[in-house]
């Protein structure tokens, strides 16, 4: 068991020691508190993405935020006009970049089977968070009008089961063939298991937002987090933490002012949408870039079986 | 005739069961780990004392549980929480007698006796102390606070100074030992707050409706499986170790 696993582990026992408790709070207490976490640590986990891309290739800063920008401008447009396909999009990377983040400590993502497996096991989480939320969500598309796209995945039931089924047992053969070929280790694969078991039993228990703060915030975000430190001290681009959150700091801080002036926007009416569908726009928009950037940054991370 | 001073074990009352099945492994586990002290290496017999001391002190406990359960049908937590008390540091002992030959400070025991005392005494405060009727908040709060002392627990069997000091033995047998322990602190502890959360008050009474009986049954479980487990671990470590 790896340091952020036990942190995983900790965070989880204790979340579910308070369970009861968290069960009884105001939705909207534990709705604020989970977007809040989500994007106190979300932002900050590609707020480096220009360093980390800029210490794997060579291209001008200006050339990085262009491309960039652009790419975000690009997406937004197509959440404007076809938002479905903005939001399949959006899917397709996460579940790509969440697998890619849990397991690229095994595999390095040189061969097809290889993007294959970080695909299937981050489809595996979503597909679970969709099958366990399936009435919430379910609800939340009826409520909400703006919403009416999550329908689209949630539109079936015995569907989203079997499709849990088959992703779950095609992640099982993965896992056989890395444990044959000696890429990966059988207390790896158990410990693996053990933490897609425990996030399902977090999907089942609580709301959709608390089970998913669980593990974005810590086996996400702070994973990733991680890794950017280890990688950049390696690399002494940084010599401490201290210097690591200084470099975090410029582009978080000019998301958190963007996100501000957005929310003043929506406040003060000159938008007609909702705060938490901003923030889904948000992180689906800044997601496209920054997946390419972290499966860049991956292949030049070291690996552990 | 009558059948004097004999406690019938209910045929349809799984709990009951559990508890003469555990008195009795408890007491065959203590056995093979007394005889088996003689057969392994000189460094290792303390090792398989303390093994036979834990299942000993279990069975001698589980035999007054089961006759206070079947009595009254009551959960007997103050007999529960005297056995773990004196059980559960033992195990701790274990941990410090494995990883002793590669520099283990006496610190390092006394500090994971005191995270145990700090997990149970919390524990029975949040069981014991539970109002008439049960309590969410006083079980949620107590069992929060007991499970800080098991994730220091956890953490030093895991990524810790036992973790360390395990892999500086350069014993393979040592190595892979500590880390079946660790799995037993993972996952066999992890199933008392299961039982836990089954008193009334607690989270899986109240949302799963998983009645109070189920605490005694959980517990009985992971007793078996972690005092008898643990045991075999350290034997197996004894049996397997460099002389």
């Amino acid at each position: 068991m790896k340091g952020i696993t036990f942190v995983f582990v900790s965070v989880y026992l204790l979340v579910m020691s308070m369970g009861e408790y968290i069960i009884d709070l105001d939705s909207s207490v534990v709705n604020i508190t989970c977007m809040s976490l989500i994007l106190l640590f979300g932002i900050p986990h590609g707020a480096i993405d220009n360093i980390l891309f800029l210490s794997t290739r060579k291209v001008s800063t200006y050339g990085f935020f262009f491309i960039y920008i652009c790419v975000v401008l690009l997406n937004v447009a197509i959440w404007t006009v076809l938002p479905e396909v903005a939001f399949l999009i959006f899917l397709i990377l996460s579940a790509f970049h969440f697998g890619e983040s849990q397991l690229s400590q095994y595999v390095k993502g040189k061969t097809r089977w290889e993007y294959a497996i970080y695909t299937v096991w981050g489809f595996f989480l979503l597909l679970g968070f969709l099958t366990f939320n399936f009435q919430e969500l379910n609800q939340l598309a009826v409520q909400y009008s703006e919403y009416e796209l999550i329908s689209y995945v949630v539109a079936n039931y015995d569907l989203l089961v079997f499709a849990s089924c088959f992703t779950g047992l095609s992640l099982f053969g993965f896992f056989t063939y890395l444990l044959a070929e000696s890429i990966i280790r059988l207390e790896s694969v158990i410990v693996e298991l053990m933490i897609l078991g425990l996030l399902f039993f977090s999907f089942h228990l609580f709301n959709f937002l608390v089970g998913f703060t669980l593990y974005f915030l810590v086996l996400h975000s702070l994973r990733v987090l991680l890794q950017e430190f280890q990688y950049l001290k390696k690399r002494r681009i940084v010599i401490g933490l201290t210097q690591f959150v200084k470099k975090l700091l410029p582009l978080s801080l000019v998301s958190f002012v963007g996100i501000i002036l957005i929310f003043g926007a929506i406040y003060f009416k000159l938008l007609t949408i909702s705060y938490s569908y901003v923030v889904l726009v948000i992180i689906a928009t800044i997601t496209v870039p920054h997946v390419y950037v972290m499966s860049v940054f991956y292949r030049h991370y070291p690996k552990s079986t | 005739m009558e059948l004097l001073d004999l406690i019938l074990i209910p045929k349809d009352d799984p709990v009951a069961f559990t508890f003469f099945t555990g008195y009795m492994a408890m007491m065959a586990a203590s056995l093979f780990f007394f005889f088996e002290r003689s057969s392994v290496d000189g460094k290792w017999k303390l090792s398989l004392l303390v093994s036979g001391l834990i299942t000993f002190i279990a069975a001698v406990h589980y035999f007054y549980m089961k006759d206070v359960y079947i009595s009254t049908g009551e959960n007997p937590t103050a007999l529960r929480y005297i056995d773990w008390t004196l059980t559960v540091p033992l195990m701790c002992v274990e941990f410090y007698l494995l990883t002793k030959a590669a520099g283990a400070k006496k610190s390092l025991l006394w500090k994971l006796i005191l995270a145990s005392v700090w997990m149970l005494v919390f524990g029975y405060i949040g069981e014991a102390f539970n109002p008439e009727g049960g309590n969410t908040a006083h079980s949620s709060i107590y069992g929060f606070i007991s499970t800080l002392g098991y994730l220091y627990i956890l953490y030093t069997a895991w990524i810790g100074e036992v973790a360390k000091l395990a892999k500086s033995t350069g014993d393979e047998a040592v190595i892979k030992g500590v880390r079946t322990l660790a799995w037993f602190v993972l996952v066999g502890w992890a199933i008392y707050p299961i039982g836990y959360m089954c008193m009334p008050g607690g989270w899986l009474n109240v949302a799963l409706g998983w009645g109070s009986s189920n605490v005694d049954l959980f517990y009985n479980i992971a007793d078996a499986i972690n005092k008898i487990g643990f045991g075999l671990v350290v034997y197996g470590i004894a049996v397997g170790a460099k002389k």
